[in-house]
């Protein structure tokens, strides 16, 4: 995974994998993470690596990563996630593959990236990151992550989160902590994707 | 107010190498965010700032139908989509909820109503009018609506599909970045183009169905055999722009429209030459317009307030 360590990452929560640690006799059925649109920036042949920032770019820094599981409980290390988000501007890059990437999930079904936190652009309401997650014996996930700490809910997504007509789940809405390290402060959220067995 | 109505749309034009050959304008019955034409009649679907669709009569502007939200079935939300039969007698609405509802405008009855899992922003009716398009779901509306078969797709579903004028041929231009050739009776697929890296937004059958002309979410436009969708023709568009929708016109060209991928700035219009792939632009006039063919001509439609101008153009 990079230089990302997932651990650094539970300082965003524990999430799910936190209740049901790797080889546990008993699993629990989960709830399937809402499905969300596609595009239309989707774009094939993102590069695998998880370091999506590069030295200078602008914007928050923001650690993003999470475990993939079936909906019967069972994690999914052979799972597929493929991430896409505008940069700090609001701009999408359809001539390259900035803010793209197309990673394995790791042993214990986890995938993590360093990025930066996307800008708003004209056309969507909120802050978002594209998913298209896929694993054997699953539905693909097509779905989207939202950041609690979008001006737009105003500090509470709750009331305010049917302000973006495509954000239909609050479930999608992931909570953010600012963690202060070696003089950076960055932003973490962790964003556990469910998918349906077929 | 016609003749004004005509000199300004001719000198609007004037310095776009096309000449407008007819043009006047009507009274909106509303501020219109977008509008819909019908494929083959003189009616336009205007979606109102306020959420309402009118159906409207074109030239005249006579309201056929007022769907105001008090029309919209209970509990569905808001519009997302909307869509006009190729005859103008149907009207389809689709909701964020996942509803879509559909009016038959010669009857008073209310609209047939179905719940389906999720909205899409991809409404189309086939050319007979018999099957309506969700997404990637496909029903039969000749009775209360029931799903009869669904897009194949790697995920995504269709962002745009397109009938061929036999109706023997179903195009989809899909999220997965792939175009898929269906048979139009049985839904079955034909083939697929899966030599894509982004998403094909828009497609149309063009040249009276012997080619299928595809436009991408980085502006080019792709020219495809419509029966091994072998690409035989691809065309650069504008920097820094999707293509948004690809509307055949006449003398063997297609009318597309181009929208700014950064989200600011106004559409680019153009027509697109089949013999020789390359784009012409061509002034619109405004955000909210349409293009649609009628007897054989092309003719624009563009909303200015509460003003709908209406012109034809005629290549020099």
């Amino acid at each position: 995974m990079g230089q990302i360590a997932r651990r650094d990452l539970l300082v965003a929560g524990v999430g799910l994998a936190g209740a049901m640690a790797p080889g546990a006799a008993a699993v629990a059925e989960l709830a399937p993470t809402p499905l969300n649109d596609l595009g239309p920036f989707y774009k094939r042949g993102a590069p695998s690596a998880a370091v999506l920032r590069q030295p200078g770019d602008p914007g928050l820094p923001l650690a993003l990563g999470g475990t993939v599981f079936r909906a019967t409980g069972e994690r999914l290390p052979s799972a597929r996630i493929e991430l896409w988000h505008s940069d700090d501007a609001g701009a999408y890059d359809m001539a390259g593959v900035r803010f793209r990437a197309d990673l394995k999930a790791d042993d214990e079904a986890g995938y993590a990236v360093a990025t930066v936190m996307p800008g708003h652009y004209p056309g969507r309401v909120c802050q978002h990151v594209h998913f298209v997650v896929r694993a054997d014996g699953c539905k693909p996930l097509v779905t989207q992550l939202y950041f609690a700490t979008d001006p737009v809910f105003e500090g509470d997504p709750d009331r305010h989160y049917g302000r973006d007509p495509l954000l239909v789940s609050r479930e999608l809405i992931r909570p953010v902590t600012l963690v202060a390290k070696d003089g950076v402060t960055a932003a973490h959220c962790l964003f556990d994707l469910v998918l349906e067995a077929v | 107010m016609r003749g004004l109505a005509s000199l300004a749309a001719g000198l609007l034009l004037a310095s776009s190498g096309v000449a407008a050959a007819q043009s006047y304008s009507v009274a909106l019955p509303c501020k219109a965010t977008e509008l819909k034409a019908a494929a083959a009649a003189e009616r336009l679907a205007v979606t109102c700032e306020d959420g309402a669709v009118q159906i409207i009569e074109t030239p005249t502007g006579r309201v056929v139908k007022s769907l105001g939200k008090t029309d919209h079935p209970s509990g569905a939300g808001d519009v997302n989509v909307s869509a006009l039969s190729a005859d103008g007698r149907r009207v389809a609405l689709g909701f964020y909820s996942g509803t879509f509802a559909v009016w038959n405008l010669d009857d008073p009855s209310p609209p047939r109503v179905t719940k389906a899992p999720a909205y899409a922003f991809n409404l189309a009716f086939t050319r007979d009018g018999r099957v309506l398009v969700l997404g990637e779901r496909i029903f039969d509306i000749t009775a209360t609506p029931r799903q009869i078969s669904r897009f194949p797709t790697d995920f995504g579903g269709p962002n745009e599909v397109a009938f061929s004028p036999d109706g023997a041929l179903v195009a989809s231009a899909n999220g997965d970045t792939t175009v898929r050739l269906l048979d139009g009776r049985t839904w079955v697929q034909r083939a697929e183009y899966r030599d894509l890296s982004v998403e094909p937004l828009a497609i149309a059958f063009v040249d009276g169905g012997r080619r299928l002309l595809a436009g991408l979410a980085d502006g080019r436009l792709l020219l495809l055999d419509p029966r091994t969708l072998k690409p035989l023709a691809e065309a650069a568009g504008p920097a820094g722009t999707f293509v948004m929708t690809v509307t055949p016109a006449e003398r063997g060209s297609v009318l597309v429209r181009h929208e700014p991928a950064s989200g600011v700035g106004d559409p680019q219009w153009s027509l697109f030459d089949l013999r020789t792939a390359k784009l012409q632009p061509v002034k619109s006039g405004g955000r909210v317009a349409v293009g649609a063919v009628r007897k054989g001509r092309l003719w624009f439609y563009a909303a200015d307030g509460l003003t709908l101008k209406i012109w034809s153009l005629a290549p020099e």
